[in-house]
């Protein structure tokens, strides 16, 4: 029987005039794994949401077409029967999971269908061993890290038994050891239920689904078994989807595998060489800091780090490791009542020890996760103006100008800056840190919910500034692209930085520490130099 | 004749005057005081053990109770229930802490509604001639025009100072709930009372998102700051940059919030948030012995006050009786 | 006995007479049950809606408890009527809900439900269920008045320009609208404090007495910062709206 049957499908939001998502044909059948993939925009999302019911059933629209899971029209079920058979697990865990206890949250979707105690008490108790979250029960789930929290969020869905599970981008916004958990989920539940999981990353999800779907511009372009995914390697590239370079060797070199270790051999045989990037840490040291923030009489960052002249400084590490709080102590962001915090601070020869952020804020620039909250001002140019010009330095419009130049946001001048895209958002919020005249920027988890395109246009910004003198502190989870543009990275744990390197000594060995090492960096080492 | 210093200390307490509760408690308790008398600390006490809704009835019968009784029954409750505060955790700091909050509810209730009571009423109210009334303090004649009587008289601090003993009992029984459960325990408790479903859904996410408000609206004035807002102003001016920076912060930080909003109904959606217009609990918070016991206590409190108003000790509210 | 008890007579200039009161709240709960019933009730609210509410409503806990108080020490404590940040706050979020929902019956529904995040958080459910009822009765319903005469576009039409709205020319600049139907239910909301809350809800919960010309001067005094906070109110509303509903 067929999960999944769409025909002739036709969706467009109120406000646009073009249909979001077109599709002919298109089913998915019981049992069966799919990636779905394609930029952001793409139409992947309206897709799941005419699979979960939220379209018709909660975004309005014009729809037209056949959506039937399981044989039944999703237009003629009521939203809370589509619950019962489709479950969802959403990309941010902190949006997803409402309630104050775990329990509660696990315990959600069956007290809304009203099950029986004894069929509730079954699933919620099965629900928490799946995900294995027993240990934690007792803590509110406003003080999980992001890990725990989407193994909650899964837990929480698991509850509902559902047929078909959607997981959508599930692990973008968790460390790799949170993430290993949910993809043991989905292999462990591979044939049990029909899985969607959208996915940027194509090789992270490849080896738990069946087949690969690709929508780009609201329409399935690519439709494949995964073994034959090496044949449209191209397809996938120009979507701007996220391809790691194995797959193009290994179409090139015909070799009949995806496994970066034995391309990574066959690259040999052929005597290719594999570019490395320069790594840029030769700079004067132009920030060096050692702090340390305790809570309750336990250190949770024990911290001392340099960063150099044009240098980008990752820091990476499991949820939980303190990569936040150090960036947090750093800027003096941290509520002092809370915190017992010291901090030895020396920015561009000047003691900073002893100023607080707005003294700080002179010399080093930050842009946080939720850049949304750097908005204040009601266009773009105001809001790039905004630094120089209460700082009083006259020339803040050239200033500004200048940056409005380098982001390509000419276009965008007179724009509501919340208004904008993700990606723009993300690049007026990096243009008015810059104007602050500090040479020196904090970035907590840039690529966040950036796509493969955007991410790339991040880096290259970032080389960009680093030649012109910049240099960046980046707490980043994503290892590809530490290692595709940082030039050093510091591994924390329990507070401190454990180990600090170049990209291509750290991620010998930083496996063991929850970081795990990209398929660009295994192609290019030798495979005796990995340390499991 | 009004003399210029009379008129600048009747300004002066004009403008600060209700302020002196404000500083009463804050300078003697500060706000991590107030906070310890309004957060839940965890114990195992009588009250600790009582069930949320037993306190909410509580809390409701002895506005009810000070409502329609005389003045000195809310005075009576008000000490007895403070005096029960012993029970808490850190009982005796509870006590000082709360007794200092009800002072300055004294204090700011006696100075709200002491100069705007027409004497003509107080007089009904306390069987007195306006003839034999004290007067404190007295007004410059313009003063009519903001509702001040002309003179500020013993008699009206008198019946002020019973009213503000219907706002005390009220205090003192509702911190006894909010120190003694936590808010997922009491919106837990609100379906006993039958309040829709939606309705407490709503509160459930009001109470995840009270500490990311916090938090976002912290960074997003933070963040103003490092940017250079307040440009070079003496420290000394700092908490008005801060509180201009806050304003500017509502929208980013509003925005950064609601934009989640949709996935969170996405994600109540597809767990079949209202299925059925009522959901079942799976953790129950039963009836104990403790709150039949103070169930009765309550019930015992209602005829007690219905004897005593049948026996005229009702209310003595002007216009109503 | 003799404390404060007195034989009084209700034709007397004070408290507002109970029959009108009551009259009122009949007359404000028939309109909510009619419109409710016409525009589906709860039933008619989406899950979204019910979330924008509970965000709402943290703001509000926030922003009354913890920041309108600091900020209302700028101000001289006399002159809180005018300047009553605290409760701007309140104003603030409520628009911009009411702007995201636009739904019948919004207003009233995030009042009580702010007012019982205050009783869990700060105020224990002291006066309770009176004030839930007074304080949706009529701030709440105000703006829900507002949302069924405006039909929906509470602070202007948001798809001014998109296909939803093609074809309906001639309608008002929606900053425009936003400024003026912010700046009337701003308007209205400086009544129900003086008028229900000193003339009646105050004397008949506490005893206090009656002061008609204190009653007016903090009715005239609360109507400029009403209005221009409204104004503000709902051109946030405005952008907030078009910014999550894009």
């Amino acid at each position: 029987m067929k999960a999944i049957e769409i025909k002739d499908l036709k969706f467009s939001y109120l406000s646009d005039e073009k249909p979001t998502l077109v599709i002919d044909d298109f089913y998915i059948n019981e049992g069966e794994s799919i990636l779905l993939t394609g930029k952001s925009g793409s139409g992947k999302s309206t897709l799941v949401n005419c699979i979960n019911g939220i379209i018709p059933h909660v975004i309005n629209g014009d729809l037209s077409g056949s959506v039937k899971i399981l044989g039944k029209e999703v237009r003629d079920m009521k939203l809370p029967d589509i619950a019962r058979v489709v479950g969802t697990l959403l990309q941010d865990p902190e949006r997803q999971v409402m309630n104050y206890s775990i329990v509660d949250e696990v315990a959600f979707g069956p007290e809304n269908l009203r099950l029986p105690r004894d069929e509730m008490e079954r699933r919620i108790q099965k629900a928490i061993s799946v995900v294995g979250i027993e240990d934690f029960l007792e803590r509110e789930t406003t003080k999980l890290s992001g890990g725990e929290l989407q193994r909650v969020a899964l837990a929480s869905v698991i509850a509902m038994e559902p047929k078909i599970m959607i997981l959508d981008e599930p692990t973008s916004n968790i460390d790799p050891e949170g993430t290993e958990q949910i993809f043991r989920f989905i292999q462990e539940n591979k044939n049990r239920m029909t899985q969607i999981i959208v996915e940027h990353k194509v090789e992270r999800a490849l080896p738990f689904v069946d087949r690969v779907v690709v929508v780009n511009n609201g329409r399935i372009i690519l439709n494949v078994s995964k073994e034959h995914l090496m044949r449209d390697v191209e397809v996938l590239l120009e979507a701007g989807i996220e391809i790691p370079e194995e797959y193009i060797y290994a179409k090139k070199l015909r070799i009949d595998s995806i496994d970066p270790e034995i391309i990574r051999e066959k690259l040999r045989e052929s005597n290719i060489q594999l570019s490395r990037r320069e790594r840029r840490n030769q700079g004067e040291i132009v920030m060096s800091a050692k702090v340390t923030a305790e809570v309750e009489g336990r250190k949770i960052v024990d911290a001392k780090l340099d960063l150099r002249k044009g240098q980008v400084y990752c820091i990476m590490g499991k949820n939980g490791a303190g990569k936040t709080t150090l960036i947090r102590v750093l800027m003096d962001f941290l509520n002092k009542k809370q915190f017992k915090v010291s901090s030895l601070l020396n920015i561009e020869g000047e003691d900073l020890s002893r100023k607080d952020y707005v003294i700080r804020g002179r010399k080093i620039a930050y842009l946080p996760q939720s850049f949304d909250l750097m908005l204040v001002s009601k266009n773009v140019e105001t809001e790039i103006y905004y630094s120089a010009k209460h700082r009083k330095i006259p020339e803040f419009k050239a200033i500004g100008d200048q940056l409005i130049e380098m982001f390509s946001l000419e276009d965008k001048r007179m724009s509501d800056p919340l208004m904008l895209s993700t990606g723009q958002r993300r690049r007026v919020c990096m243009a008015a840190a810059l104007a602050s005249s500090a040479h020196i920027m904090l970035m907590d988890e840039p690529t966040s919910g950036q796509d493969f395109l955007n991410k790339k246009i991040l880096g290259e910004e970032i080389r960009k500034l680093c030649d012109a003198g910049f240099s960046f502190l980046i707490v980043t989870h994503d290892s590809r692209f530490a290692y595709r543009y940082g030039d050093f990275i510091g591994i924390m744990e329990n507070g401190k930085i454990v180990h600090e390197g170049t990209p291509d000594e750290i991620f010998r060995y930083s496996e063991k520490y929850g970081v795990i090492a990209p398929s660009d960096f295994v192609l290019r080492v030798s495979g005796e130099e990995v340390i499991s | 004749m009004y003399s210029i210093l009379d008129t600048v200390i009747s300004w002066l307490l004009f403008l600060f005057g209700i302020s002196i509760p404000f500083y009463l408690i804050l300078g003697a308790i500060g706000i991590a005081g107030f906070r310890e008398i309004t957060t839940y600390e965890k114990y195992d006490t009588f009250y600790y053990r009582l069930n949320a809704s037993v306190k909410i009835m509580l809390s409701i019968i002895i506005v009810l109770i000070a409502t329609f009784s005389i003045w000195w029954i809310g005075a009576i409750i008000t000490f007895g229930l403070l005096a029960s505060y012993k029970s808490l955790k850190n009982g005796w700091r509870k006590m000082y802490l709360a007794g200092f909050l009800i002072l300055s509810i004294i204090v700011g209730t006696v100075w709200g509604y002491a100069p705007y009571e027409p004497l003509s009423i107080v007089s009904m109210a306390l069987k007195t001639p306006v003839s034999k009334f004290t007067t404190v303090w007295t007004w410059p004649p313009y003063f009519s025009i903001l509702g001040y009587e002309h003179h500020l008289t013993l008699q009206s601090i008198y019946y002020s100072l019973q009213i503000s003993f219907r706002f005390t009992a009220a205090v003192v029984a509702s911190l006894l709930l909010v120190m003694t459960n936590t808010p997922a325990q009491i919106i837990k408790t609100l379906s006993k009372f039958k309040i829709p479903d939606p309705i407490i859904f709503s509160l459930v996410v009001a109470m995840k998102t009270v500490p990311a408000v916090f938090d976002s609206f912290d960074t997003s004035i933070k963040i103003s700051m490092m940017r250079g807002y307040g440009g070079n102003k003496p420290r000394f001016l700092r908490p008005f940059v801060v509180l201009a920076a806050a304003i500017g912060s509502i929208v980013p930080t509003m925005v950064h919030l609601l934009r989640g909003a949709k996935d969170i109904g996405i994600s109540a959606d597809t767990r079949a948030f209202r299925a059925y217009p009522s959901r079942t609990y799976y953790i129950m918070t039963p009836f104990k012995r403790e709150d039949y016991i103070f169930s009765g206590v309550l019930v015992m409190m209602v005829v007690m006050t219905v004897i005593a108003i049948m026996v005229g000790f009702g209310r003595a509210i002007p216009y109503l009786t | 006995m003799s404390f404060n008890g007195i034989k009084a007579d209700i034709s007397v200039p004070g408290m507002i007479p109970w029959e009108i009161v009551v009259a009122y709240f009949l007359i404000a709960l028939g309109f909510v049950i009619f419109y409710s019933k016409k525009s589906g009730g709860l039933k008619g609210f989406k899950t979204v809606d019910f979330v924008y509410i509970g965000i709402g409503a943290a703001f509000t806990v926030v922003w009354e408890f913890f920041v309108g108080p600091l900020l209302d020490k700028i101000v001289p404590p006399g002159l809180t009527a005018f300047i009553g940040f605290g409760f701007f706050g309140r104003i603030v979020v409520l628009f911009v809900v009411a702007g995201l929902v636009r739904k019948p019956g919004v207003g009233m529904l995030s009042l009580a439900i702010f007012d019982i995040l205050g009783d869990i958080f700060h105020y224990g459910f002291s006066g309770e269920p009176v004030f839930v009822f007074y304080e949706a009765l009529t701030y709440g319903l105000f703006i829900d008045l507002a949302i069924t005469v405006r039909r929906g576009n509470l602070f202007g039409d948001l798809r001014a320009g998109s296909k939803a709205s093609a074809g309906k020319g001639g309608r008002m600049n929606p900053s425009l609208a936003a400024g003026i139907t912010g700046a009337i239910i701003g308007f209205t909301w400086a009544f129900p404090d003086p008028f229900f809350y000193s003339a009646f809800f105050g004397p008949f919960l506490y005893g206090s007495i009656v002061n008609w010309q204190k009653i007016l001067i903090s009715f005239y005094e609360a109507i400029p910062g009403n209005i221009i906070f409204g104004i503000i109110a709902g051109l946030i509303a405005l952008r907030v709206s078009r910014v999550l509903v894009q």
